[in-house]
């Protein structure tokens, strides 16, 4: 799975741990969460999507 | 100073002490040494909790969760495995105290319990921290 996630933060101009403290978790969990490296909980990827002002499906890109 | 360079400080620091002292345990044939050796270990755990309560305390003034969801799933996973190879070598480790009384070599049951929870402690902290560094890939 990839992320569009580090696009989008650079476009709003918004750090890891900036997005961290929006959503509410720890800024390794946004670290792995781009690097594809965890699988986020419907509802952390949805408030991810809805702080980056996009949808799930465009923020998450499957290999299907 | 850089966090990553303390806690390799602090890494280097225990070792060092460790090392002291099982020199000391080789140097004197282990007479008199467990409570000194036990002092050490206590010392070094509770500097290394410090450190840790410290940065919690800064993480939480500056607004970051102490815990999510990840490293809930982390824990538990870690948990899950130290239960279980911290069984096998407590296990080990009754076979091997065993055949040191059959040998004349006598441990009292205080050593033994600090033994024990030394080594539960070392491998939870060792899971741990290798499922943080790995990240969910180890856990699928």
């Amino acid at each position: 799975m990839k992320t569009r996630i580090k696009e989008l933060r650079a476009r709003y101009d918004l750090t890891q741990e900036d997005l961290a403290k929006k959503v509410g978790v720890r800024r390794e969990t946004i670290l792995f969460i781009e690097k594809g490296e965890y699988n986020p909980s419907l509802n952390l990827a949805h408030q991810i999507a809805k702080s980056l002002k996009t949808t799930i499906d465009q923020l998450f890109l499957f290999d299907d | 100073m850089e966090e990553k360079a303390k806690i390799w400080m602090m890494a280097g620091v225990s070792v060092l002490v460790l090392l002291v002292g099982a020199m000391m345990i080789v140097l004197t044939d282990g007479a008199n040494t467990w409570p000194i050796i036990a002092f050490l270990v206590v010392a070094i755990l509770a500097v290394v909790a410090l450190f840790i309560v410290s940065r919690a305390v800064k993480d939480v003034r500056s607004g970051i969760p102490l815990q999510d969801e990840r490293s809930r799933a982390l824990r538990a996973r870690a948990s899950h495995f130290s239960f279980y190879v911290s069984l096998y070598l407590v296990l080990a480790l009754a076979v091997v105290f065993i055949a040191l009384e059959d040998r004349g070599i006598q441990i009292s049951n205080s050593e033994l319990l600090f033994v024990v929870v030394v080594i539960m402690g070392s491998i939870h902290i060792a899971f741990s921290t290798y499922y943080n560094r790995k990240g969910m890939k180890a856990l699928e």
